[in-house]
């Protein structure tokens, strides 16, 4: 490694006293620039529903989670990895379809009329790709083709915005941007809640908060509801949460951001729309019965929302989760005791506005004939359906579907019958 | 180490009186100048100005250089710059400082070879590395205006490094496309961006990176697949309202249809090739023009100067490049028009239309630009004099702040509005904070800089808070 073995003092001292501060330069700029913006209204008014929204990533398999076991085909196709009937352990739930018993913590809910499935629901997407379902699906696209830039929950958002609204309105938890809140106002993403704190002195804040009082450009008003959402912040910890009547979240990724989501939920900043990712779904090569792989994914996943459920306790009467993926997967196993990319699959919903105790399927059933290109259940539900009746229960009738859903000719699914379309 | 080094030189020329010396390992450059001009505050203000949007920000020396050397000198020079270099050669030719050779040959993923070699480095660590690069060469590089088209170009042509392309062949694709991504960055952005429109669409055409990323290895006669003709016409060239029909897309897609990335046994793995058998043969009718060859692979370079010279390329082009520079806040229709004639004059020679924007005075006169995350990184490294080695932590910043290098999804690159980007101010002011008490590894601050950027502010504050605070202002998100 060579030192350059100049001797201190070559040079001649810089003028520094002649020089103007750069940071002087640039705020004199600045101020000569710096024209009102006619940002002023400063309101907090916004609707006191929630949502939480949780993408499964990597399709999960429906006819798994909710098990069609009344479907005779369902047990021919599946010689290995079928999960049986309420007999051999699925937890039932109306006569023809089951619960995984992994996910059997769910039931209090669905008993309570909280708690719906919704089976063979999906998009038109036919590439069985990942990447194309997920773009479609985020997006709130019919298929593919239909061209849309921006995300579904962001066309919510944006359609009810208010002037100045809390940063943290539309929360992702993980480290990009979700294509379901891109386009959104100002959406905050976050690894963990420790994100949304400022460390630093007492007196740091102190100057920052002068610094963004002084001017009224965009930038100062974001710069004050981020203040504004700091000192709420301040009375959260996450380490020293204690989740409500005795809720254990599992330790997982889901779990952790559940927690979090709660604890954002119960202090009031402002957190209108929450998304959260899971991944791990694609179960090509054994993925197991009652216990093995997927089970592990059912019971993190079931359990972490019913630890949430019992977290926000009442505040469950106003904040809807729905669980969703990119699409099913194949209903005839594969030779390695998987399932490969299919279409339909099942989503979960809990929570406001949900007609629950119910498994809402159109069911197009499992004999060859029925089924889809390579072996797929039919989509009977377009997806879009359920996201729009949703997004009108969470954020107002005042949302139109044409310019939420370009496209959709609107059918009732059944799943929010209070929604106003 | 190198670091440690230079903080303690610099504090002991302080002490002294005197310049902090630099080892020829380090890749800053002075940040004070040796004399100062008596340049009036107007010329000040332009240079300034200048430097926030054609550079990555100002430092005191360089704003001296400019006004030594006039705006439009200082300009032109710019504009021809020295071929870019990596590995020894580079130490015998040198383009920038050796400090800098020095970090970007460190990063084995820059060294241009077989892409497909790459296969063995971990894909985090192929965008840890690539990401650094950028950092390093948007924070250091002597030649700051091509830094800046590359930032551009490489948005323009944005490609998302963690998808997972399906190669041709494969049933269960395994790797994404950041193996293809440094090949990208080193055969097409860097060497086309000062150059020709109409080479730097032909090498993008070329990469497989795009085709990968725009899914033209499935793109086969009998089953056109349209995605990439689609973003070729709308968001590479002519615009989405630039005139051009379904048919027109349908067309460029057959005419692209055949290429594909290699990924035979024992074939050179990773490079474009021709599959004539799944090439659409045909008349394909192209805004106006019909194209069929006998060869079918020269078809392609009849629509790249087809979409190049189309007169709403050069419209588009240059309406996002002035907003680019110039905000799109600001009144700048003129400004727009002007530049596409020279576009379309100069045969889209982007050092001209460069040029004309600018010297232009609706450049200089243009309103306040709202910082993305990177040039608010890139803005508080350079205004401080940091040393960082761009890898590890103030990655982590960036992807924090919500712009993590090679990771938009969608094709049409990160958005360039106030809007995408001012609701998300606490990250910047943890950065800040992080920055102004040397919390972030292997990334330091130049104390001699900074007690010049925090002359006569907050003089009652800590020296981390008073460093913070500059930083965190409402001041320094704009450019």
């Amino acid at each position: 490694m060579g030192i350059n073995p100049r001797p201190l003092c070559e040079n001649p001292a810089p003028a520094l006293h002649t020089l103007p501060s750069l940071s002087t330069l640039l705020t004199s700029i600045l101020a000569s620039w710096l024209g009102p913006s006619g940002i002023t209204n400063v309101s907090s008014a916004t609707s006191d529903k929630r949502l939480v929204v949780i993408f499964l990533r990597g399709a999960m398999d429906g006819a798994s989670l909710i098990v069609p076991y009344g479907d005779d085909e369902y047990h021919n196709h599946r010689r290995t990895i079928g999960l049986g009937t309420p007999k051999t352990g699925l937890t039932d739930l109306d006569g023809f379809f089951g619960l995984h018993p992994a996910a059997a913590v769910l039931k209090p809910w669905y008993s309570k009329g909280q708690l719906a499935a919704i089976h063979a629901i999906g998009s038109m997407d036919q590439t069985r790709s990942h990447f194309e379902a997920m773009a479609t699906m985020e997006r709130g696209a019919e298929g593919q083709a239909q061209e849309l830039s921006s995300g579904w929950l962001a066309r919510a958002l944006h359609a009810t915005q208010t002037a100045t609204p809390s940063p943290l309105r539309a929360v992702a938890f993980g480290s990009l941007l979700p294509d379901t809140l891109r386009g959104a106002p100002s959406p905050s993403v976050i690894r963990t809640i420790n994100d949304v704190k400022l460390g630093g002195s007492k007196a740091l804040r102190g100057i920052i908060k002068q610094l963004y009082e002084a001017g009224d450009t965009a930038a100062h008003a974001s710069g004050l509801a981020a203040l504004r959402v700091l000192d709420a912040m301040d009375k959260v910890n996450p380490d020293s949460y204690t989740p409500a009547a005795g809720a254990t979240y599992p330790k997982s990724p889901t779990g952790e951001s559940l927690r979090q989501a709660a604890l954002l939920l119960k202090a009031d900043v402002g957190a209108t729309s929450l998304f959260l990712d899971s991944t791990g779904w694609d179960s090509h090569v054994t993925q197991g019965t009652s216990t093995g792989y997927l089970a592990g994914l059912f019971t993190d996943l079931a359990t972490a929302l019913a630890a949430f459920a019992t977290d926000i306790g009442p505040m469950l009467e106003k904040t809807t989760i729905v669980v969703m993926t990119e699409f099913g997967r194949r209903i005839p196993e594969n030779s390695a005791l998987g399932t490969d990319h299919g279409r339909a699959g099942a989503w979960l919903v809990l929570g406001n506005g949900v007609s629950g105790g119910k498994v809402h399927a159109t069911w197009p059933g499992l004999k060859t004939e029925q089924l889809d290109g390579p072996g797929d259940l039919k989509v009977t539900l377009d997806y879009r359906n359920v996201l729009l009746e949703l997004s009108q229960l969470v954020f107002g009738e005042t949302i139109s579907s044409t310019a939420l859903f370009p496209g959709l000719t609107y059918k009732p699914s059944g799943v929010f019958p209070n929604a106003l379309t | 180490m190198i670091a440690r080094r230079t903080l303690i030189a610099a504090t002991a020329g302080l002490a002294a009186g005197c310049k902090p010396v630099r080892t020829s390992l380090d890749p800053r450059q002075n940040y004070f100048p040796d004399r100062t001009s008596n340049a009036s505050d107007t010329d000040r203000r332009r240079a300034t100005h200048l430097l926030s949007r054609a550079a990555f920000g100002p430092t005191p020396a360089l704003i001296e250089d400019v006004l030594s050397q006039g705006i439009d000198g200082w300009i032109d020079k710019q504009l021809s710059p020295p071929t870019d270099v990596i590995g020894p050669a580079s130490y015998l030719n040198p383009t920038e400082s050796t400090g800098l050779h020095f970090r970007l040959n460190s990063l084995p993923c820059l060294r241009p070879g077989a892409i497909y070699e790459l296969r063995d480095v971990s894909q985090p660590r192929v965008l840890s590395e690539l990401s650094a690069a950028t950092i390093l060469r948007s924070t250091y590089s002597q030649w700051q205006l091509r830094e800046r088209m590359c930032q551009f170009w490489t948005n323009h042509f944005n490609i998302y490094g963690r998808k997972v392309a399906t190669a041709r062949g494969r049933k269960q694709a395994d790797a994404e496309l950041l193996y293809f991504l440094a090949d990208d960055q080193r055969t097409v952005i860097r060497p086309h961006a000062l150059g020709k429109f109409q080479d730097l669409i032909d090498a993008s055409i070329q990469s497989p990176a795009m085709l990968g990323y725009l899914d033209n290895q499935l793109n086969k006669s009998g089953n056109v697949n349209e995605n990439y003709a689609r973003e070729l016409l709308e968001l590479h060239t002519l615009g989405v309202d630039g005139g051009y029909t379904q048919a027109d897309v349908k067309n460029v897609a057959k005419v692209l249809s055949g290429w594909t990335i290699e990924d035979g046994f024992l074939k050179k793995v990773g490079s474009v090739i021709f599959d004539k058998g799944n090439h659409t043969r045909g008349d394909k009718p192209i805004l106006g023009t019909v194209i069929n060859e006998a060869k079918g692979e020269r078809e392609r370079d009849k629509v790249v100067e087809l979409v190049a010279n189309h007169p709403s390329t050069a419209r588009y082009i240059t309406s996002k490049l002035v907003n680019f520079y110039c905000g799109a806040d600001s009144n700048t229709q003129a400004l727009k028009e002007s530049s596409a004639r020279i576009f379309e004059q100069s045969g889209g020679a982007m050092d001209k239309v460069l040029r004309h924007i600018l010297l232009a005075d609706a450049f200089y006169a243009s309103k306040p630009k709202f910082r993305q995350p990177f040039d608010y990184l890139i803005a508080c490294l350079r205004a401080t004099n940091a040393d960082t080695s761009g890898l590890g932590n103030i990655q982590y910043q960036l992807e924090r702040m919500g712009q993590p290098l090679h990771q938009w999804p969608m094709p049409d690159g990160y958005p360039d509005t106030t809007t995408a980007w001012v609701g998300n101010m606490i990250p910047r002011w943890q950065f800040a904070l992080d920055l102004g008490s040397n919390g972030i590894q292997s990334t330091v601050v130049d104390k001699v800089a900074v007690k010049h950027l925090c002359r006569n502010r907050f003089a009652e504050a800590s020296a981390t808070d008073r460093l913070t605070a500059v930083l965190a202002s409402p001041e320094f998100q704009w450019a």
